[in-house]
């Protein structure tokens, strides 16, 4: 009896030590996954060190530079080609890609002190990396080479700055514009896209349609959930602050959450809530509410523009308009991919020279021009190269040319920000008051750095 | 009297049996005791994985007290334990017990009660994210057939502790097997005298079935509640889904899906915190530990270890 006492306990005790080890496990990475990450940059280092002694053997000794990059499949290639022009343009460095798209495993070869010189990555993380010491400041080379910053688009360079210096130029800017379908406007009796924003909204109403307490279609952008109080809140010339001051309860996101409030009263807090959980987990699948030509509205990127066009839409695309309070001045929110140097770089040097070649110079070009995504360089807006890569492409040219960009703040705490609100969003969904909402997103906020 | 001396190969075999345990005791150094004292040794410590852990006492406890979204993490979890547990112990019960009484197709319906637990519990999970969808979901679309309006399962707060209770009760075929088995332990005899005795089947179940089980049962318990504490893939496939991004820091509708090994889980790796995640896992284990003594005290008063 005693024996069985004792072995159910020890028993407990084992499945526990499981539970904490698992934890451990997780919780202290870089034991474990040191072992894997050097591994892992073993391969990469084994892979790297083949290329080059072909490299060595065809042009001589170069020094590498190790380009770790988050792309794969034919984007891994166009990025394969820039490297190769690269490499052909001088004779001092010899670039060694490596399509590495699981941003985890670089940040483990980089504390592993195995990782890239240069890597890239999205602008939003870079306020962390810079208090991480994962990413190096380039403030020196920049004064070193006398490098003009204002070559890169107003507010493309702000993600990458952090406590003054900084950490990472930006290769590409994602920003946001309006998407509409024609046959459900022109059901309605539109033939015009919305002027204002305030238009839009109150199209957005007449636009909505419900049966039996559903929604049957969705007038108002509310799917993807983040983009659009995002863009409304910016659209009123206002942001959410900066770290120090940060501004939940500013005018654009209260106006943006008055409008939720109004159509959850007019359509019903359950409706529009089941609709927009439904079609949020269906975002940019033949089911999402827009490509399914349910939805009127979409407020996306530019890499939505293909998956409307093959979808068969009939619909048009617009700068999102601006809210009459700013007299036809549009804004758009902004977010950047960027490329940093580690700082476990073992040739920061090559890096540099690389990375001014990627994003200021011909290869920024040969970037946009290949993958078709949106140019973070003012002297790319006009080029021809670059303009005629269709109508869609500029429309969103005229946002970065004409619109004012924002940015979520750089922060530490960035994740923690975009939750609470969210959540002031959620509770407005569900019925709050929109003074609620706010007073708790402000006392969320409060103490964020 | 002194001990006889080892002979030659009694020595031997002792060595021999040693290799043959060594790489368990390695990986068990290794990977299980090492990573458990460093994280007893981080949670004192600032540590971003990055840079080197720096010593900050009780600072991470004293941060994570102050955390409105580390009580959330917890509040949501002990709901989900409170209903998850008792929930599927009965179900399970009532399968095994219903599995003992069918007669035709034993092995068929075993069999399938015991299918979802093989099945990957993330593809189980997209799956369910599609039956739990509120406009064309499928339990919806019965909901609606039978007159209901059904509701958005995962999307408003009051329902979705109830709509991942109903995803772990699917998947209790191992409990199921496990008490069936039990049942299957207790003497006949006991059951011929109780009929002789007059005891109908109801009081057979009770007076001989249970009392012969509740060693199992307790241990299932104790089970649940630690695969309650540490509930995580369906909360994150669930999350990622809705969010269309598995680095995010959310966790469904005003965080009613942030379970707390999702909370850790994203203090370790998107908030970079590895110190306070190490801290969280700690409490974890405290407040388990604590529970399963509980219940191994409680249950002394009715279950008869034999």
């Amino acid at each position: 009896m005693k024996k069985k006492r004792v072995l159910c306990v020890c028993l407990t005790a084992a499945m526990l030590t499981g539970l904490l080890g698992g934890c451990g496990s997780a919780a202290s990475t870089s034991t474990t996954s040191d072992a894997a990450a050097s591994t892992e940059a073993g391969t990469a280092a084994t892979s790297a060190a083949a290329a080059d002694t072909q490299a060595a053997e065809s042009t001589g000794d170069k020094e590498t530079v190790n380009f770790w990059y988050l792309w794969g499949g034919d984007e891994a290639k166009y990025i394969e080609q820039i490297i190769a022009a690269y490499n052909d343009s001088q004779d001092k460095y010899e670039v060694v890609g490596l399509s590495t798209p699981d941003q985890q495993k670089v940040l483990t070869g980089i504390s592993g002190g195995n990782g890239p010189d240069i890597t890239d990555d999205f602008g939003s993380d870079m306020a962390n990396y810079a208090n991480e010491n994962i990413a190096l400041a380039l403030d020196d080379y920049i004064a070193k080479d006398g490098i003009d910053t204002s070559a890169f688009v107003t507010g493309t360079l702000d993600q990458q700055q952090y406590d003054g210096k900084t950490y990472a130029f930006p290769i590409s800017a994602n920003v946001f514009a309006l998407y509409y379908n024609k046959d459900l406007l022109k059901e309605a009796g539109y033939t015009d896209p919305p002027k204002t924003l305030e238009e839009m909204e109150e199209m957005s109403f007449k636009l909505t349609k419900s049966e039996n307490g559903q929604l049957t279609q969705l007038g108002a952008p509310l799917v993807p959930t983040s983009y659009w109080y995002n863009s409304i809140t910016f659209d009123y010339g206002t942001d959410y602050g900066q770290v120090g001051n940060l501004t939940p309860d500013n005018e654009g996101f209260r106006n943006a959450l008055t409008y939720l409030h109004d159509y959850v009263a007019e359509f019903g807090s359950d409706a529009v809530n089941s609709y927009v959980t439904s079609g949020q987990s269906k975002v940019n699948s033949a089911q999402d509410p827009f490509l399914a030509g349910q939805a009127a509205f979409r407020i996306d990127g530019t890499w939505f523009y293909k998956m409307a066009e093959d979808a068969g839409l009939n619909f048009g695309l617009e700068l999102l308009p601006a809210a009459e309070s700013q007299n036809g001045q549009t804004y758009s929110y902004l977010d950047t991919s960027c490329f940093y140097i580690p700082s476990t770089a073992k040739n920061p040097d090559g890096a540099w020279d690389f990375l001014k070649y990627i994003t200021m110079g011909d290869g920024a070009k040969m970037f946009i021009t290949l993958k078709k995504d949106l140019p973070a360089l003012n002297s790319l807006l006009d080029d021809p190269d670059v303009t005629s890569n269709g109508d869609s492409y500029s429309v969103y040219l005229k946002v970065l040319s004409e619109s004012t960009l924002k940015t979520m703040p750089s922060m530490l705490n960035g994740s923690d920000y975009a939750t609470a609100l969210s959540n002031a969003v959620d509770s407005v969904m569900l019925g709050g008051s929109v003074d609620d909402a706010i007073a708790t997103a402000v006392s969320a906020s409060d103490g964020l750095k | 009297m002194k001990k006889t001396k080892m002979t030659n190969r009694e020595k031997r075999n002792n060595k021999n049996g040693f290799l043959f345990v060594l790489p368990w005791i390695i990986g068990f150094l290794l990977f299980s005791l090492y990573p458990i004292i460093m994280s007893a040794y981080y949670s004192f410590t600032n540590f971003s994985a990055i840079k080197d852990p720096e010593w900050v006492g009780l600072d991470n406890y004293a941060y994570l007290l102050k955390d409105n979204l580390f009580w959330t993490s917890l509040k949501n979890t002990l709901v989900y334990v409170a209903l998850s547990v008792p929930i599927t112990i009965i179900v399970s019960l009532i399968l095994a017990v219903l599995l003992k009484i069918v007669k035709v197709g034993k092995s068929f319906f075993r069999s399938v009660f015991y299918m979802p637990a093989i099945f990957p519990v993330v593809a189980s999970t997209i799956v369910w994210l599609l039956i739990f969808d509120p406009i064309s979901g499928y339990l919806n679309r019965a909901l609606r057939m039978i007159g209901l309006t059904g509701e958005n399962w995962l999307g408003n707060p009051p329902y979705t502790k109830p709509a991942l209770v109903l995803m772990t009760c699917w998947g209790v075929g191992t409990t199921v097997v496990i008490i069936l088995a039990a049942m299957g332990d207790v003497s006949n005899e006991l059951y011929e005298a109780a009929e002789i005795d007059g005891a109908n089947t109801f009081k057979q179940f009770w007076y001989i079935t249970m009392p012969g089980i509740a060693h199992v049962l307790v241990y299932q318990v104790v089970l649940a509640i630690i695969d309650g504490f540490q509930y995580f893939t369906q909360v994150y496939i669930l999350c990622s889904a809705q969010s269309g991004n598995l680095s995010s820091g959310s966790a469904g509708t005003q965080n009613s899906l942030l379970m707390y090994p999702l909370y850790l889980f994203q203090n370790a790796f998107t908030r970079l915190k590895m110190g306070v995640a190490s801290s969280m896992a700690w409490i974890l284990f405290i407040i388990v530990f604590v529970l399963t003594l509980i219940l191994l005290k409680v249950s002394d008063r009715f279950v008869d270890v034999k």
